[in-house]
């Protein structure tokens, strides 16, 4: 038995080195191929990074204990520092002050308004998880679906005006159109003097408003807000503001162009008024759908 | 063959430990970006002083491990400390002949491979990358080779010849 085991193979068990080399190699550029073009490594990698994590803590701990960035720090800097700080604490503490009494005012503002206001609207905030790629297709991809109270036709907005309407809705997502996708219009009112026309989207960042006569009382900066007719958008949200006002003599319609005031390219919320529907929803689509 | 150099087990163990703490503490960025790549070294450090235990397989591996915990692409560090480590265990009789002074000058060209290797894939993979930055690292592992020398070699034991 022995014998066997001393006797030396015949044929070398080890691999060389330089095919070793080939191997490892080989197999790390399939790594890095997977992993650059595919997730199918994404579980293994969130494994075995857990499976690290208690060396990532033991790293963490200096920073901890203090920032390195603090040994450095003379002490007059600190003094001066301090003193920077209690002067701003003392600045902002005043501005609070004034915040309440502003809070007070505008929760009595409020109760004011809402007790006038026919219907209150509930709101839902949704993130937005995607826009469209293609520049002229303004759709968001929101992570609120059915599961949540979404349904087709709710209005969007942000914290500066009206953003769309939901199109299509999923079980645990929806998508939605913006007021500046060429597909779609949205009946407004001037804010000034209550003149009723049709923001239509161009596809691009502003807002075409047709249809008013060219003897139309409408001005550069007149705030437009949604007119709440044909019953999809709630009235009475700012939609955009005049930005451009052409008179074409000759005409009988004026050009006028309007930039949104919901900020279209920013933001990662979302929220979604939901309103009871008032109208039939067809007539809601003929309306808004207009061409 | 030449000598066999030991070491103690744990110190294989704990040097490696050591080198990936170090890699991933905060540091402050002028401090950072003279770093060296103590993974790198210790692989290499440990290719040649104990190739019985310490084979390309390992190096590999240490070098996945550092891909995990970088979030590199996987595969990335490992190439780029396999080639080293495998030169080095190539150079292995001849780098043991030198002076520390020499083996700093020898590990240069190591770590620039390293150091490219990684920026190659960056750029392939079109991830933004700080080349000025990168190039230092260089200089500064090679230096830090003559720490980790004084700081490994009291544990040697050499075999006696059997």
């Amino acid at each position: 038995m022995s014998r066997f085991r001393d006797a030396t193979p015949l044929f070398a068990r080890r691999i060389s080195p330089t095919l070793k080399l080939g191997l490892f190699l080989a197999l790390s550029l399939a790594l890095l191929f997977a992993d650059h073009q595919t997730t199918v490594l994404k579980p293994v990698r969130a494994a075995y990074a857990t499976m690290l994590r208690p060396l990532e803590w033991v790293a963490e701990w200096p920073s901890e204990l203090s920032s390195v960035g603090s040994y450095f720090a003379s002490r007059s800097t600190l003094a001066e520092e301090n003193e920077r700080l209690q002067k701003e604490h003392l600045l902002l503490m005043a501005r609070v002050q004034r915040l309440a009494a502003l809070e007070s005012e505008n929760m009595r503002i409020r109760a004011l308004l809402q007790s006038s206001k026919r219907l209150s609207e509930e709101v839902l905030i949704a993130e937005i998880q995607e826009t469209s790629n293609d520049p002229y297709r303004h759709y968001l991809r929101l992570n609120k679906g059915s599961l949540d109270g979404i349904y087709e036709g709710q209005p969007l907005i942000d914290a500066h005006g009206i953003l769309g309407q939901v199109t299509a809705v999923s079980m645990l997502g929806s998508e939605a159109i913006m007021i500046t996708d060429a597909d779609h219009s949205i009946p407004v009112e001037i804010n000034r003097n209550g003149l009723r026309t049709i923001a239509q989207g161009q596809g691009s960042d502003r807002l075409r408003l047709p249809y008013l006569p060219i003897n139309a009382d409408v001005k550069e900066g007149d705030l437009i807000v949604s007119s709440g007719l044909g019953g999809r958008y709630p009235p009475g949200y700012p939609v955009g503001v005049v930005s451009e006002v052409r008179r074409y003599p000759g005409e009988e319609f004026l050009e006028i162009y309007a930039t949104p005031e919901a900020h279209i390219q920013h933001g990662r919320e979302v929220l979604l008024v939901k309103q009871p529907p008032k109208i039939s929803s067809s007539v809601a689509q003929s309306q808004e759908r207009a061409p | 063959m030449s000598q066999q150099d030991y070491y103690p087990d744990w110190l294989v163990f704990i040097s490696v430990l050591a080198a990936f703490v170090l890699t991933l503490i905060q540091l402050p960025e002028f401090l950072a970006a003279l770093r060296p790549a103590l993974v790198l070294l210790i692989a290499i450090y440990w290719t040649l002083a104990m190739p019985q235990y310490f084979g390309l397989f390992t190096a590999w591996f240490l070098g996945l491990t550092m891909d995990v915990l970088n979030g590199s692409l996987l595969g990335q560090h490992a190439i780029a400390i396999l080639l080293p480590c495998y030169i080095a265990s190539r150079l292995r009789e001849t780098l043991h002949m030198f002076p520390l002074w020499q083996q700093c000058i020898t590990l240069i060209p190591l770590v620039a491979l390293y150091e490219f290797i990684l920026f190659w894939i960056d750029g392939i993979s079109h991830r933004d990358t700080e080349t000025h930055w990168r190039w230092i690292q260089i200089l500064s592992s090679a230096a830090f080779w003559s720490v980790l020398f004084f700081l490994l070699t009291p544990f040697r034991t050499v075999a006696a010849r059997h």
